[in-house]
C-alpha cells in the first residue's frame, strides 16, 4: 500500500472516532446515554443498517458471489416482512412501556426470572459474538496488511471503546452515519471501477456471468436441504430477522432512540426498502470481479501468505506445475468465452449451449486444480486456512484498483467492523446495567451512578471482546460454536417474545419453563443433527432452528399453561 | 379518528414495502432468466 492509501485509511478512521467523541463528550444524562438523542427516521434507518453490516459482510459477500453466484440474496427476502411485523406489533409495545431494553418488556408482561433469562441468553451470545465481530475480519486484515493479529484487534476495538463509552447511544448513531457513507461510497466506487476495467461491454459481461451460473438470483423450487431459495428466505430467514431485529438489544436500542413511534417505524421501513438492493449491489460487485477474472489471469489461491509459505517449502515445484495447468485452462476458457459472446450475438442457441457446457467443464477442472493446491497448503501447514473466499475481493482491490482507492476500501472494512462492534458494546453495557445490575444487584444508585456504570460496562465488554479476539485462535472449535450460538438461542428468545405479544393468556411460569424445555430440545436436535434422534433421521439447516425454537416455545407454553389451569383459561 | 387514519397510513406503507419486494423479486427473476 502507498502512503496515500495509509493516509486515507488512518485519516478516515481517526476523523470518525474523534468526531464521535467530540460531539458527545461530557454526557451527563443517563436517559440520553442509553436511549440516544431523539433521532429522526433516517438516522435510525442508517444506524440499523450499519449495525447489521459487519466487516464480514463486505469481505465474504463478494467472494461468495464470485464462487457461488448471487443466490445468497434470497436470504434477505424475509427482511421487509420482518420489518412490517416489528413495526406493527413490537415497537408500539416497547414505546408504550417506555423501556430501555427489550428484556424489560418481559418483566412487565411475565416476571423477573423470564426477563433475566432472556437478558442472560443475550449477554452470553452477543458478548461472545462481539469478540468474533473483531476477530473474524482481524485475521483476514492482518494477513492482507501484514500486521500483527493482536495489534489489528486493538486497532479495531480501541477507538470504538472510547467513543462508545464516552457518548453511548448518541455516539454510536453519529458515527454510524459517517461509517455508512464510507461503506456505500467505497463499494459503489469499487463497482464502477471494476465495470470500467472490463474489456467487454456491460451487457456482454452480464452474458458471461449468466451463462457461467453467477446470476442465479431467484430459485422458486422448494427444497429443504437447499440453503438459499425463495421459500427458505421468506420463512426461515423471516424468523431469524424477527428475532435479530425484534429481540436483540443491539438492534432494538437503535430504533428505541427515535424521536417518536412514527420515526422509529419509518427507520425500520427504510431498512426494509434498502436492504435487498444494498445486498444486491455487494453481490453484483463480486460477480463483476468474477467476470473480470475471466479475462485477466486470477491467482490459483487468493490468500497470498499461504502461497508464500509454499514457496519456502518442498511443495513449491508441485505448486508451480499446478499453477501452469491452471493458467493453461484459463487461456482455453478465455477463447471459449469470446466464442460464446460471438454465438450470443449471432443468436446461435445450439452453439451457446455447447460452449456453456464446455465452460462448465473447464471451471470444474480449474476447481479440481484448486483443490489440489489446497491439499498442498494443508500438507505444508496443517493449521493453514484453505478457504480463500474471504480474500477474493480485497486481493482484487489490492492488485488492480488505483492508489488511494485501496486505502478507502480498507477503510470500508474497518468501518464496518467498528459500526457493528459499537452497537454491540452499547447494547451489552445497557443490558448489563439495566437488566442485571440496576434490577437485581444494586438498586440504590442514582442516575449518575448508573450512567458511570454503563460507561464502565462498555469498557469492560470492549476489553473482553478484544481479549477474546486475541486468544480465539487457540480455540478453533469455540469460534465455530459461537457462530452457531446465534442460531441455537434466537428461536427460543423470539418464542418468549411472541408468547408475550400474541398469547396474552400465558403467564410467566409457563413461558419460563417452556423456554428451558425448548432450548433443551433445540440443543438435542443440534447435537444429533446429521444422525438420528430416537430413530428419526435428522438433517435440518441451521436457519430452521429459529422456526422450530419459536414454535416450540409457543406450543409448550400453551400446554403448560393449560395444564396449570386444568382447563382453558377464562381470562383469555 | 386519528387512530384510524394512522392505521390506514401504515397499512399503505406496508403494502408499498411488499410491492417493492415483489417488484425486486420479479426483476431478479427476469435477470436470472434473461442471461442464463
Amino acid at each position: 500500500m502507498s502512503i496515500l492509501d495509509w493516509s486515507v485509511l488512518f485519516g478516515t478512521l481517526l476523523v470518525i472516532s474523534v468526531y464521535g467523541i467530540y460531539k458527545t463528550y461530557g454526557q451527563t444524562n443517563m436517559e440520553r446515554y442509553l436511549k440516544g438523542d431523539n433521532d429522526n427516521w433516517w438516522t435510525i434507518g442508517v444506524s440499523i443498517m450499519a449495525t447489521q453490516a459487519s466487516a464480514i459482510t463486505f469481505l465474504s459477500t463478494p467472494g461468495q458471489a464470485y464462487s457461488d453466484g448471487m443466490r445468497f440474496i434470497q436470504f434477505y427476502f424475509g427482511l421487509p416482512m420482518a420489518m412490517i411485523v416489528l413495526s406493527a406489533f413490537f415497537i408500539p409495545i416497547y414505546y408504550r412501556l417506555k423501556v430501555y431494553t427489550a428484556y424489560e418488556f418481559l418483566e412487565s408482561r411475565f416476571d423477573l426470572k423470564t426477563r433475566t433469562l432472556a437478558a442472560f441468553l443475550f449477554l452470553i451470545q452477543r458478548g461472545l459474538a462481539a469478540g468474533i465481530t473483531i476477530y473474524a475480519p482481524a485475521i483476514i486484515l492482518s494477513t492482507l496488511l501484514n500486521w500483527n493479529l493482536t495489534f489489528t484487534n486493538i486497532f479495531i476495538g480501541f477507538g470504538v471503546i472510547i467513543y462508545t463509552a464516552t457518548g453511548g447511544t448518541k455516539a454510536v448513531a453519529i458515527t454510524h452515519k459517517q461509517q455508512m457513507a464510507v461503506m456505500m461510497g467505497g463499494m459503489i466506487l469499487a463497482g464502477i471501477l471494476v465495470i470500467q476495467m472490463l474489456p467487454v461491454k456491460f451487457t456482454d459481461a452480464l452474458h458471461v456471468a449468466g451463462k457461467m451460473d453467477r446470476l442465479n438470483l431467484v430459485n422458486f423450487e422448494f427444497n429443504l436441504s437447499d440453503r438459499y431459495n425463495f421459500w427458505s428466505g421468506m420463512t426461515g430467514a423471516l424468523f431469524l430477522f424477527l428475532s435479530y431485529f425484534g429481540t436483540d438489544q443491539s438492534q432494538v436500542q437503535r430504533y428505541l432512540s427515535g424521536k417518536s413511534l412514527k420515526q422509529s417505524r419509518m427507520g425500520l421501513m427504510m431498512n426494509g426498502f434498502l436492504k435487498v438492493p444494498m445486498q444486491f449491489v455487494i453481490l453484483f460487485i463480486g460477480v463483476m470481479v468474477f467476470v473480470f477474472y475471466q479475462f485477466y489471469q486470477p491467482p490459483v489461491f487468493f490468500n497470498q501468505v499461504q502461497v508464500e509459505k509454499l514457496k519456502q517449502s518442498e511443495y513449491w515445484v508441485d505448486y508451480q506445475q499446478l499453477e501452469e495447468a491452471y493458467q493453461n485452462k484459463f487461456e482455453e476458457k478465455n477463447q471459449e468465452i469470446y466464442a460464446l459472446l460471438d454465438a450470443v450475438k449471432a443468436d446461435d442457441q445450439a452453439e451457446v449451449a455447447t460452449l456453456k457446457e464446455k465452460l462448465r467443464e473447464g471451471s470444474a477442472e480449474q476447481e479440481e486444480i484448486r483443490k489440489q493446491v489446497k491439499e498442498l497448503i494443508a500438507k505444508n501447514d496443517p493449521q493453514g486456512e484453505t478457504n480463500d473466499t474471504d480474500y477474493v475481493f480485497m486481493r482484487f482491490v489490492m492488485d488492480y484498483l488505483p492508489k488511494g482507492i485501496i486505502g478507502l476500501l480498507f477503510a470500508v472494512i474497518f468501518s464496518a467492523a467498528m459500526s457493528s462492534t459499537s452497537s454491540e458494546l452499547n447494547a451489552l453495557a445497557s443490558t448489563t446495567t439495566v437488566d442485571i445490575y440496576r434490577r437485581s444487584l444494586y438498586q440504590k444508585g442514582n442516575s449518575k451512578h448508573y450512567l458511570q456504570s454503563s460507561k464502565w460496562f462498555t469498557v469492560l465488554w470492549g476489553v473482553f471482546a478484544i481479549l477474546f479476539a486475541t486468544y480465539a485462535t487457540l480455540f478453533e472449535n469455540l469460534i465455530q460454536a459461537v457462530n452457531l450460538l446465534g442460531s441455537l438461542f434466537y428461536g427460543t428468545i423470539l418464542g418468549i417474545f411472541l408468547v408475550g405479544f400474541f398469547m396474552k393468556w400465558v403467564r410467566g411460569h409457563a413461558v419460563f419453563y417452556a423456554a428451558l424445555i425448548s432450548e433443551a430440545i433445540i440443543l438435542l436436535i443440534h447435537f444429533n443433527n446429521g444422525g438420528e434422534l430416537m430413530g428419526i433421521p435428522i438433517n435440518i439447516g441451521y436457519l430452521w432452528y429459529n422456526v422450530i425454537g419459536s414454535i416450540l416455545v409457543m406450543a409448550v407454553a400453551a400446554i403448560i399453561q393449560l395444564g396449570m389451569l386444568g382447563k382453558a383459561p377464562r381470562d383469555a | 379518528m386519528k387512530n384510524n387514519n394512522d392505521r390506514a397510513f401504515w397499512n399503505k406503507i406496508y403494502w408499498w414495502q411488499m410491492l417493492v419486494l415483489g417488484i425486486l423479486v420479479f426483476l431478479f427473476h427476469l435477470l436470472t432468466q434473461t442471461f442464463a
